[in-house]
C-alpha cells in the first residue's frame, strides 16, 4: 500500500493501490484511489500502462464520519483492471485536480502471475460460449467489390444462417438494411438450403438476391438485421443465456423473438468522375447496349408511329431516366412508356424499353430523331456514349382535296363576284386536344367550393362586427356609468348643502357631456371659453349655450370670487342642472 | 362484401371511362385518316360519332372544315361556333367562322361589348362582385368601429354601391346571355330528299308543313327559341311525330315555327 499527502493542501490525503495486489493473468484486480478530505469528484486521467487494461467507468463510494468530534470525509474510486501479460506493472504518480487544487496520486504496483490450469479452462469455456452464441444465428452478405460508384447497382446475396440444433420456429422478417446510403430492391421469397456446413456446424440457410444501389458517395457502413422466433423452455432464461445446456428441443416451451445481425461492413462509395462527363449523361451506371426500332416506316400524316428504344445489359435500371430527344420540328413526341424485362428481383440485368409515340407533322421522307444515351462503365471506369440509328420514315400527306368551288350550285349563298377558296381554312388538327363534356362550363354559382369560400369573409365580417359592437357597448356603458356617478355626487352634495363641491361637480358634468359631444380626448381640461366654442360647433340651441355660459360664470364666481352662499337655493339649481344635462345629450 | 361491391363499381367506372376515352380517340384518329385519304363523308360520320361521346375544340373545328368543304354552311357555322365555345380565344376558328358566314351570306352582328358579357365571363363578374362586396363591407365596418365620422362615409359608400351595381349588372347580363345561348339554335340544311331549290328554311305561321311561311332564313343563321309564360321552350308535336319550335331572330324581325330537324341547338348535341 502506498500513501501520499500533498504538501500544498495538508487536509487532503490521497492513497492509491491495487486490490488484490497480485493476480494471475486471467483474473482482474481493482485499482483504488482513496481521497480523504474531499467528496467532490476529482479531475484527471490515469496514465496508460502497457499490459494493463483499466476501465474508464469507476465505482465510487463516499463516506462521512465523526470521530472524536472531528468530521472525516472519504471518497473511494475503484477502477476494474485486467492484465494482458504477466509481469510487474506500476502506475506512476500522476496529477489530479481536487476542489480546483492540484494534487498528486501516488504510484501503485500490480504483480501479474502466470495463469493457473483452472484459469485457462474457464477462459476457454467462456470463449467457446461466446463463439457458440454468435454462431447460432447470423447473417452474411456478399459484395462483388470493396468499393462501388455513386448510383451503381450491384447484386448482393444476403444469407441468414440458422443452426440446426436451435429450435427456430420461423423467420419473423426478411433482413432489413441498416444504411441510408444504399437503396435495395425488395426481399422476395428466399432460397432455402439445408445441411450447410459452417464453423463445423450444420445450418439451414435462407438467401435473398437483391439489387443494391448506392445513393451518396463516401465511406458508409452497411449491415442487415432480422428477427427469428425460437422456442425456449419455461424457465426464466432466454435461449441465449444458456442456449445449449437446457432442453430446447422438447417440452411445451414458449416462443421468443431474437435479433440476428450481420457484421458491419465499411463500403467505399466513389463519386462519379466529373471529367469527361457527356452532356447527355442521366445517371446510368453499368455496361449497356442500345437498340431502337419503329413499328412502321410508311404512314399517313397524323398517324402515330411507335419508336421503341431498348437499353440492355447490366446496371442501375431502377434509377435510369428515359433519354430525351432534341427538339424537332417535324415530329410531335409524347412522353415514353416504361417496361422492363429481365431479372425482376434485382433489376440489375435485363432490358429496359422506352416506347415513344411520335406523330409526324409534315409530309415527306423524314428521319426519326436520334436518341443519345450516355453511361458510366464502372469496370472501365470511364463514360461511354452511344446513339440510336436514324430510321427513315415516309409520311404520306393523303389524297389531296380538290376545290369544288367551280361546281357549286348554291349560287344564292355566295355572291358571284366573290369566290372563296378552302385554302383559307385552318389546318386540320391531327390531335383531338382537351376533351370536355359540355360546351358551356358550369357557373361559379353552382360550385359548392365557391359558397364555402364565402364563409371566410362572412366570418371575418361577423367577427369584426362582434368585436366593434362589444367595444362600443363597453364605451357607452362606461360613459353612462360615469354620468350616473356624477349625478349621485351632485345629489350627495345637495343633501350636504355643500355649494362649492356641488358646483365643482356640476362643472365636471358639463365638461364631460360637452367633451362627449365632440369626442374630446380630455374634456376635464376644457376651459369655459373652449366649452362654449365646442357647443357652438355642435350647433346647439342659442338659449342652451347662453344658459351654460351663465352657469360657467356662476361656477367661477362661487369657486374663485367668494360670492355669498346664503342666498343660494341648491334645490332649484339641481332641478335646472337636470334640465341642462338632458339637453346636452 | 360492401368493400368488394364498391371496388367492383369503381373498377367498372374506371373501365367504362377508359373505354369511352379510347373510343373517342379512336374515332377522332380514324376520322383524321379518312379525311387525309379524301373520304370526307366517312370522316364526317366518324367526327359526329366522336362528338356524341365527348367534345373538343379541334374535333368541332375539323368537323366544321369538312362541312364547309361539302358546302353545308349551316353545319359549318354551327361547328365553328361550338369550337369557339370550347376554345374562345382561338383566332383561327373565329376567322373561319367569319369566312363561313360570309360564304353563307349570313350577317352575324357582334359588338365588342358582348365579348365581356358572354357566358364565359360570368365567373369574372361574380368573383369581382363578391370580392368588391366583401372588401368594401369589411373596410367600412372597420372604419366605422375605428370611430370615423358618419359624414365621411357618404362618399366611399356611394362609390362602393355604384361599383356593386355595375358589377351586379355585368353578372346579371352575362347570366342572361348564357341563358340566351342555351336557347340559341343554328339553322342547318334541310334533308336532301326534300325539294327546296333555294335551300332557305321557311318560318311558318303555324306548326305544320301546310302553313304558309312568314319569312325565310338561311343556313347558318342564329335563331332563339321562344319561351312560354311558364318559362318552357315553346314547341309542338304534330300527329306525324314531327316536332316544331317557335323561334325568332335576336331583333325579333323574323319569327315563326320551324321543324326541329332544320335547326340544331348550339350547346346541345343531338
Amino acid at each position: 500500500m502506498l500513501t501520499a499527502s500533498s504538501g500544498q493542501q495538508p487536509q487532503v490525503q490521497i492513497e492509491a493501490y491495487f486490490e488484490p495486489s497480485a493476480v494471475t493473468l486471467s483474473n482482474s484486480s481493482a485499482y483504488k484511489i482513496i481521497i480523504q478530505g474531499s467528496q467532490n469528484s476529482p479531475k484527471g486521467s490515469i496514465p496508460n500502462v502497457p499490459g494493463l487494461e483499466i476501465s474508464n467507468n469507476p465505482k465510487t463510494f463516499r463516506k462521512v464520519s465523526l470521530i472524536n468530534g472531528v468530521t472525516s470525509i472519504k471518497l473511494e474510486l475503484s477502477f476494474s483492471t485486467r492484465p494482458t501479460q504477466k509481469g510487474i506493472f506500476t502506475i506512476p504518480a500522476w496529477p489530479i485536480m481536487i476542489d480546483g487544487q492540484p494534487q498528486t496520486v501516488p504510484a501503485a504496483t500490480l504483480r501479474v502471475l502466470a495463469p493457473t490450469q483452472l484459469d485457462i479452462e474457464n477462459q476457454q469455456k467462456q470463449n467457446q460460449q461466446q463463439q457458440d452464441l454468435k454462431q447460432a444465428a447470423f447473417i452474411e452478405f456478399s459484395m462483388p467489390r470493396e468499393y462501388v460508384y455513386e448510383g451503381e447497382t450491384i447484386v448482393s446475396n444476403v444469407g441468414l444462417f440458422l443452426w440446426d440444433r436451435m429450435p427456430f420456429t420461423r423467420i419473423e422478417n426478411a433482413p432489413v438494411k441498416q444504411s441510408e446510403a444504399f437503396s435495395a430492391t425488395e426481399f422476395g421469397q428466399p432460397a432455402e438450403k439445408r445441411n450447410v456446413i459452417k464453423y463445423n456446424k450444420n445450418y439451414t440457410s435462407y438467401s435473398w438476391k437483391i439489387g443494391l444501389t448506392s445513393t451518396t458517395s463516401g465511406n458508409h457502413s452497411l449491415s442487415y438485421h432480422s428477427s427469428v422466433r425460437v422456442r425456449t423452455n419455461n424457465k426464466r432464461s432466454t435461449p441465449f443465456n444458456s442456449p445449449f445446456f437446457n432442453d430446447p428441443f422438447f417440452g411445451f416451451g414458449r416462443e421468443e423473438s431474437i435479433k440476428v445481425s450481420s457484421e458491419n461492413k465499411l463500403i467505399e462509395v466513389r463519386p462519379l468522375p466529373k471529367s469527361g462527363r457527356p452532356s447527355q449523361f442521366n445517371g446510368a451506371v453499368g455496361a449497356f447496349k442500345i437498340r431502337s426500332k419503329i413499328d412502321r416506316d410508311h404512314v399517313s400524316l397524323g398517324d402515330p408511329v411507335r419508336l421503341t428504344f431498348s437499353i440492355s445489359g447490366k446496371g442501375n435500371f431502377t434509377s435510369m431516366p428515359a433519354p430525351s430527344f432534341e427538339k424537332n420540328k417535324d415530329f410531335k413526341i409524347g412522353p415514353p412508356a416504361f417496361s422492363f424485362q429481365g431479372d425482376m428481383q434485382t433489376k440489375f440485368e435485363g432490358t429496359q424499353n422506352f416506347e415513344y409515340v411520335i406523330t409526324p407533322l409534315t409530309p415527306g421522307l423524314l428521319k426519326v430523331p436520334t436518341l443519345y444515351f450516355s453511361y458510366f462503365d464502372p469496370d472501365l471506369e470511364k463514360y461511354q456514349s452511344i446513339s440510336s440509328v436514324e430510321h427513315p420514315l415516309r409520311v404520306d400527306p393523303g389524297e389531296k382535296w380538290v376545290d369544288q368551288g367551280n361546281t357549286r350550285s348554291v349560287g344564292e349563298a355566295v355572291p358571284s363576284s366573290k369566290r372563296f377558296t378552302t385554302q383559307d381554312l385552318f389546318q386540320t388538327e391531327s390531335e383531338p386536344g382537351v376533351w370536355q363534356n359540355t360546351f358551356i362550363s358550369s357557373s361559379l354559382l353552382q360550385s359548392i367550393a365557391f359558397w364555402i369560400t364565402q364563409i371566410i369573409p362572412l366570418a371575418a365580417f361577423c367577427l369584426l362586427l362582434f368585436i366593434g359592437l362589444k367595444k362600443r357597448y363597453r364605451g357607452v356603458q362606461s360613459h353612462k356609468q360615469q354620468e350616473i356617478t356624477f349625478l349621485k355626487d351632485l345629489k350627495k352634495y345637495l343633501s350636504y348643502n355643500d355649494s362649492k363641491k356641488f358646483f365643482r361637480c356640476y362643472r365636471s358634468i358639463i365638461q364631460f357631456k360637452v367633451g362627449l359631444l365632440q369626442s374630446h380626448p380630455n374634456p376635464y381640461a376644457l376651459s369655459s371659453d373652449e366649452l362654449i366654442e365646442l357647443l357652438e360647433k355642435a350647433n346647439k340651441e342659442k338659449d342652451l349655450i347662453s344658459k351654460v355660459r351663465l352657469l360657467l360664470i356662476k361656477f367661477d364666481d362661487y369657486e374663485f370670487a367668494g360670492v355669498d352662499q346664503k342666498t343660494l337655493n341648491l334645490k332649484e339649481e339641481f332641478r335646472q342642472a337636470l334640465k341642462i344635462i338632458k339637453k346636452l345629450k | 362484401m360492401t368493400r368488394f361491391i364498391s371496388t367492383l363499381v369503381v373498377l367498372c367506372f374506371i373501365g367504362s371511362q377508359s373505354l369511352i376515352a379510347n373510343s373517342k380517340d379512336k374515332l377522332f384518329y380514324d376520322a383524321v385518316r379518312a379525311e387525309a385519304s379524301g373520304d370526307l363523308l366517312t370522316a364526317i360520320d366518324l367526327y359526329e360519332g366522336a362528338s356524341k361521346v365527348s367534345k373538343s375544340s379541334n374535333l368541332h373545328g375539323n368537323l366544321a372544315n369538312l362541312y364547309f368543304k361539302t358546302e353545308k354552311y349551316g353545319k359549318a357555322v354551327l361547328n365553328y361556333r361550338r369550337a369557339l365555345l370550347l376554345d374562345p380565344g382561338n383566332r383561327a376558328f373565329q376567322e373561319n367562322l367569319n369566312f363561313a358566314l360570309e360564304t353563307a351570306g349570313v350577317n352575324f352582328p357582334k359588338t365588342d361589348l358582348s365579348i365581356y358579357l358572354n357566358s364565359s365571363s360570368i365567373d369574372f363578374w361574380i368573383i369581382s362582385l363578391t370580392s368588391t362586396f366583401w372588401v368594401g363591407a369589411l373596410a367600412l365596418a372597420f372604419l366605422y368601429f375605428q370611430g370615423w365620422n358618419q359624414k365621411k362615409f357618404i362618399f366611399p359608400i356611394l362609390i362602393w354601391f355604384l361599383l356593386l351595381c355595375f358589377l351586379f349588372w355585368g353578372a346579371y347580363t352575362s347570366t342572361g346571355n348564357k341563358s340566351l345561348l342555351t336557347r340559341e339554335v343554328i339553322v342547318t340544311e334541310i334533308n336532301e330528299n326534300e325539294s327546296n331549290a333555294s335551300q332557305n328554311i321557311p318560318l311558318r305561321r303555324f306548326a305544320g308543313s301546310g302553313s304558309s311561311a312568314n319569312t325565310y332564313v338561311k343556313p347558318g343563321e342564329s335563331l332563339w327559341l321562344n319561351l312560354s309564360s311558364n318559362s318552357l321552350l315553346q314547341s309542338h308535336k304534330s300527329l306525324s311525330g314531327q316536332k316544331w319550335f317557335l323561334v325568332q331572330s335576336i331583333d325579333n324581325s323574323k319569327k315563326g315555327w320551324v321543324k326541329s330537324d332544320a335547326v340544331s341547338f348550339l350547346t346541345r348535341s343531338e
